[in-house]
This record gives C-alpha cells, structure tokens and sequence, in this order.
C-alpha cells in the first residue's frame, strides 16, 4: 500500500509537464493588427499591444513620479501578404508576442482591392486568435490609424475600434465579425462585407459598409444607407432611419422591430423572382415641425414605407448591376428552390427581379403633439 | 470463482448500461459534426443522422436477443458464444479477431484526442507523453475493475453536461434557412449519409462483452436504448446547429466543426471556450480507452486463464502507446480512423446479425437431433 501510494506521488510531477508558459505580465498580448498594401504582394504590417500607464494617478498626483508605460505600443514593417504579424515581429517584442486575445483587424483600402484571400486563408487555420474579433476596411493608412497618439481617448486602440464596431451593430449595422466574413466567403451565392472606418481628427468614425466580390473589395455603402441594407440583411432593433421627404423636411423613425421574408418565384428561371416583405414598428423620434400629428400617424407610415421601398430597390439594382450579393439574395434562391442550378447563378443574378413590401407602423409619436 | 455467474460485487447496475452506452458512443466523430456527412447529403445531414441512429436501435435489438439465447448454456458475452457456437480454436481466433477491432478503437481515440491536444492547446506536446499519462490513468481505473468505469462514464455525462449547454450561446449564429430545402437530395445520397451517420454511433456494441457482468439485464436493456436515444438526440442537435451555424462551403473547410463553433463563442469569462472544452474532452477519452482496456485484458484472460490479468492490462497498455506512437501524421490518423469505422460497421452490421442466424439454427438442429 505504502508503495503504491508513493507510486501514485512520483506521478505528480509527471502531471505538472514541462510545457511553455505564458503569464500574463510576461507576454506581449497583441490586440490589433493592420495592414497596408505596398504592391508586388508586400504589405506594411503593424501590430499594436496595450500599454498601460503607471505612476502617474489620474488627477496628476503621481507622488512626483512621471507616468511611465512598462509595455511598448506598437510595431511595424514590411512583410510579404499572408505572414503572420505576430512570428515576424517576435524579434523585435520585448517580450514574448501572443495572439489570443486579439480583438481588431483593419485593411487598408488598396490591400482590400488587391484581394484578401492570404490573410483570409491564414486565419481560418490559426487556431489562436477568435473568430469572433472585429474587422474592418479603412480609409487611408491603417498604420496611421493604430498608431496615432491624437486621438481623445486613452484606451488602447484596438479595444476602441472594437467597442466602436459592436455598439454601431447593435443599432444600423449588420453584425459583422471574422466569422460571419469567412463563412459568406466560403459560402455559395453570396459575397462578404466588413464595416468601412476612417480616422477623422482626433476620433474614429464609421462610413459605411464595404462590399466585396470573393474576396475583392468592389464597392461602398454609404452610412446613411445602412439601415435599408440592415433590414434587409436580418431582423433587428433599435435602429433609425432618416427619412427625407419630398418637401425637403426630415422623419427620423427608430424602429422596434424590424423583421423581413422573403419569397421565391420560378429560382430556376432565366429571371427569378424575389419579393422580401418586411413588418417594421417604430416610433418617431424626431421630425421638421407640422410634418407629424397623432391624427395623421398613418401617413407618414404609409410616407416613410414608400421611401424605404424605394431606396431599398434602388440599392438591390445597385448590387445586381455591381454583381456582389452581399444580402445573401442567392443563397435565399436557393433554400427555396428544389434542385437548385447554382452554375448558371452568376448570369441570372443581375437579372433577378427583386421586389419589396413594407409595411411601416408608427405606434408612438413622442410625447408632444 | 464461479465460471457462470459473476458475484454480485462486481456487477453492475442497470443504469450504468445508460451511461457505459453513452459515453462509448462519443468517442470522438462528434467533435467532426455535421462535416462527415456533408459531402453526401449537404443540409440533409439530420436526416442520415436520423435514419442511423434508428437503425442502430435495431441493430442494438439484435444483439440483445443473440446474447439472451446464451443464457441456457453458460455465460453471455460473445467469448462464450464463439467458443460454444465454433469449439476452442475457431472460437479463440474470432475472439481474436473483435479483440482487434476493440485495440484499434482504443487506439483511434488515443490517436485522435492527442492530435486535438496538439492542434488547440499543447503544440509541443509528444504524442508519447500524452498516452502514457492516459494509459496510466486507465490502468489505474481498470485495476477497480467494470465498476469503477460504470461511475467514470457517469461523471464523463455530467460534466458533458455544461459543455453542449454552450450551444445555447450559438443563437444568435444560427440561420435555418442553410437547413433548406428540406429532402433536396437523392435516396442513395442520403443512405450514404447514413453510412457514415453509423460509424458515429459505433463503440454502443461493445455491449456484447460486457453484458453478463449487469445485474438485472432486463431493466439494463432498457437503459442501453435510452444511451443510444440520447447520443442519437444529442447528435441529432450538433448536426442542425453544425449546418445552421455555418454555410456548407465553410463547413467543408473546417475539421472540427464543434470545435470552431465553440471558437466562435463569447461566453462570459471564458474567451477561449474552445481550449477549456479540449481539457473537458479527456473525460470523453478516459472511460472509453478504459473500457476497451478492460475488454481486451479480459479477453487474453479468457484465452489463457493461467496467468493473472493485471500482467494483460499492462501488456495492453504497453501495445497501445506503442500503436499510438507508430501513427503520427494528421493523414495517417483520418486513415486508421477511417479502417476503424469501416471494420466498426462490417462487424455490427453484418457480423453480428450473421452470428445471430448462425446461433438460431445452431439451436433448430441441435432440437432436432435431440427429437
């Protein structure tokens, strides 16, 4: 017994193992990476980590010591497309890099052009980093762009960018993350799309959504059109649309619950036939002067459905005649289709005829007539 | 010792039958949900999946009844039987045969869980290693005997329990419409998918080596058809989720769909749900390499009763590091992973029910003699 007891002891350093570690104050967590295209497949890579202040408190009484960063904030230089930022930067860290927790990845507009299928391919093998991290098309230089230090607010940068993305998707912009990019990407009959961003100033702003063939950057959508893509896209909340009317006077409606259907008609045909009936409820949240009463509140449903209508066929012709299908109308075809023909997809694309139905309830008005 | 009855100290209870089914039918395929049958029948999956598990109820049927009309003649598991059905030197040499079939599930899994541990979490951790620890932990449980492994596959379906909870997390992922249209692919599409749906539920007919050791055998039948019910609903759920949460061009490219599903999800706290689901998945492990530890030690028991089974056990685990070691390449795992599912079916599927037309009119003739 007592053998088999000092046995089962002897085994306990055997459980510990002998593998690499990483703690926390001892690794370089890289939480943001951005790339910009040179040509001739090189890329300017940079990859920023979080650098935390210490000494100096925030009403600047730090004892009289000056506020030092124990971290460094950024790297970058030139690679070839696809090489992992993390392994080529590793002999310039101060300390071991790691990816795991990273939370951004920014392109810049020229690479997304170029294509992204290296970078693409590279993450969907990394076992690493998330799926779920952000990712963005910006406008101008994304080094520029992580390593400013003008901007309002200290937080690092990448979480920045991150917080950005996701509070705007809670509210006019499709959900869009690494994933959702790989899976329309590897996915039949429909294109991906990633947000569209630019530094402006001392601040981030979003411009839109930029759309891609494959893996191609082809075209944007400006951010005042985003909630007619969204609704479109998938069923959402809290989202607002400013409507114009003829007059020239503005509605701006939030909505409550947007949904969308869509039906299918001859998916086989030379132009198949696509009508998406949507049900929104929202309430106006702002509106010019003598444009809404409690008494008229259908009319300027019936106002805003039409402008939504209008501009919602607008955009589709638009992506029909650009050939990218970033709302997934093929893959919609399909699923109602028996026995689909998706080989001749791509020519019938720009001829579906697409449709819409909606249907505006305003349930309130705000709290003064 | 007693050769026809097992004293009551090591039988088990009934409800481990439930437990014991369960946890050897997720051996490891269903970390590769929906992608296995993919390529046949594209969002049709849950139907071969379906069809499978029904079929695997009525295989499970078959095997119950070959291993009751033992019961007259000595002791129910299939040794006895190929002993008594094809005398000592044919019989040694089938039980010879399944005992492979059981070393190379054994080493499938040990094979299949160290390429996981290698590819998610521990990039430098030998394959040796790995399976010496496991093989150690097993000879551990084993030397407990059948009922030590009954409670190890109870707590291997408790804590499995938070681990498919987290498909909850997947919602808002999730678009049926990929499930659509529904029956869009042909009749032999979708037999082929239920071809490779049957090689998931293997590791439930091990039962044939175990079944003399339950208690009451009536109410452990019953527990065995509710294993397979469940894993067949659990199953049923990974491939819906599997095909809703991702397109099938990224399902194609991805080798373990769980796995990047769970990669996906931002539970709170744990950011990397995946690497905290891969250290779970060693309780998948460690009942199954244990039960087929304890079939293969019984089984050269058997054949040679001379000698003392715990020299077996570790004859066994010795061989199975060894095995594992020998496989090392990703192709040559999906190979041996591949061979196993074949012979896995080629045995369930129509040995066994051969074995159990050759028993029934081994009994007509021997009737008629007898008359």
């Amino acid at each position: 017994m007592k053998i088999k007891v000092f046995f089962l002891l002897m085994l306990i350093p055997l459980l510990s193992g002998c593998l690499p570690t990483s703690t926390l104050d001892q690794v370089l967590m890289v939480e943001g990476e951005g790339f910009d295209y040179l040509g001739n497949g090189k890329i300017m890579g940079t990859v920023v980590i979080p650098s935390f202040e210490q000494g100096a408190s925030q009403n600047g009484q730090g004892g009289g010591m000056q506020s030092i960063s124990s971290t460094i904030r950024s790297l970058s230089g030139v690679t070839y497309d696809g090489k992992s930022l993390a392994d080529k930067f590793q002999s310039e860290g101060q300390e071991i890099l790691r990816v795991g927790s990273m939370k951004t990845m920014i392109y810049d507009k020229k690479l997304a052009k170029f294509g992204l299928k290296n970078q693409l391919s590279f993450r969907n093998r990394d076992p690493d980093v998330p799926s779920a991290i952000s990712i963005a098309v910006v406008d101008g230089s994304t080094k520029e762009l992580l390593t400013a230090t003008d901007y309002q607010t200290k937080v690092p940068i990448a979480r920045y960018i991150q917080h950005m993305i996701l509070q705007n998707t809670q509210q006019n912009y499709p959900s869009t993350n690494l994933r959702y990019f790989l899976d329309s990407y590897y996915g039949a009959y429909m294109d991906p799309f990633m947000p569209l961003i630019k530094k402006s100033g001392d601040h981030l702003e979003m411009q839109g959504l930029a759309l891609f063939r494959n893996d191609k950057y082809i075209m944007s959508i400006p951010d005042s059109k985003m909630f007619v893509f969204k609704m479109l896209y998938e069923p959402f909340n809290q989202g607002f649309y400013d409507c114009l009317l003829p007059s020239g006077k503005h509605i701006v409606v939030r909505n409550v619950e947007s949904s969308v259907k869509y039906k299918v008609e001859d998916g086989n045909g030379v132009s198949p036939k696509v009508v998406a009936s949507l049900q929104i409820k929202g309430y106006v949240r702002q509106a010019s002067p003598k444009t809404v009463s409690t008494k008229a509140a259908s009319t300027v449903s019936k106002k805003v459905a039409d402008d939504l209508k209008h501009n919602a066929e607008k955009m589709v012709r638009q992506l029909q005649r650009k050939g990218v299908d970033p709302l997934r109308i093929g893959d919609t075809v399909r699923s109602a289709t028996r026995h689909f023909d998706g080989k001749t997809w791509n020519e019938r694309y720009p001829n579906t005829n697409f449709s819409c139905q909606i249907h505006v309830e305003v349930i309130q008005t705000g709290i003064s007539s | 010792m007693t050769k026809d009855t097992i004293s009551k100290a090591f039988q088990l209870s009934p409800i481990s039958a439930f437990f014991l089914t369960f946890s050897l039918q997720l051996g490891s395929d269903f970390l590769k949900l929906p992608q296995p049958l993919i390529d046949q029948a594209g969002q049709d999956a849950w139907i071969g999946v379906l069809i499978s598990g029904f079929a695997t109820m009525g295989i499970l049927w078959f095997i119950f009844r070959l291993l009751d009309h033992e019961k007259p003649y000595g002791r129910t598991d299939i040794f006895s039987i190929h002993r008594r059905l094809f005398g000592k030197k044919a019989g040694d040499v089938l039980n010879f045969i399944l005992m492979g079939q059981v070393l190379l599930f054994l080493v499938c899994l040990l094979c299949t869980y160290s390429e996981i541990f290698q590819v998610w979490l521990f990039p430098n951790l030998s394959t040796l290693e790995f399976s010496i620890i496991i093989c150690i932990i097993t000879g551990y449980v084993v030397l407990g005997g059948i009922r030590n492994i009954g409670g190890l596959s109870f707590l291997y379906f408790l804590y499995m329990i938070p681990i498919f909870q987290s498909l909850n997390f997947t919602v808002p992922y999730l678009r049926f419409s990929n499930l659509l249209p529904v029956f869009d692919h042909s009749l032999s599409a979708i037999m082929e998918a239920s071809y490779m749906g049957a090689k998931l539920y293997l590791g439930f007919e091990l039962v044939i080596f175990y079944y003399p050791f339950f208690g009451q055998p009536d109410r452990a039948r019953k527990w065995a058809y509710l294993g397979v019910l469940t894993s067949m609903i659990l199953y049923l759920n990974l491939t819906i989720v599997g095909t809703a949460f991702a397109t099938q061009g990224a399902l194609t490219r991805t080798i373990w769909p769980f796995m990047a599903l769970l990669k996906t999800l931002q539970i709170p706290f744990f950011n990397h749900a995946e690497k905290l689901a891969t250290l779970f998945f060693v309780w998948s492990l460690i009942p199954d390499v244990c039960v087929c530890t304890w079939i293969l030690t019984r089984g050269l028991n058997f054949s040679f009763p001379s000698m003392k089974q715990k020299y077996f056990m570790i004859a066994v685990l010795i061989l199975s590091v060894l095995l594992t070691c020998s496989l090392q390449t990703g192709n040559q795992i999906r190979m041996i992973n591949q061979l196993f599912g074949l012979t896995g079916t080629a045995i369930v599927y129509i040995y066994l029910p051969l074995l159990f037309l050759y028993q029934w009119f081994h009994k007509k003739v021997r009737e008629q003699h007898e008359n």
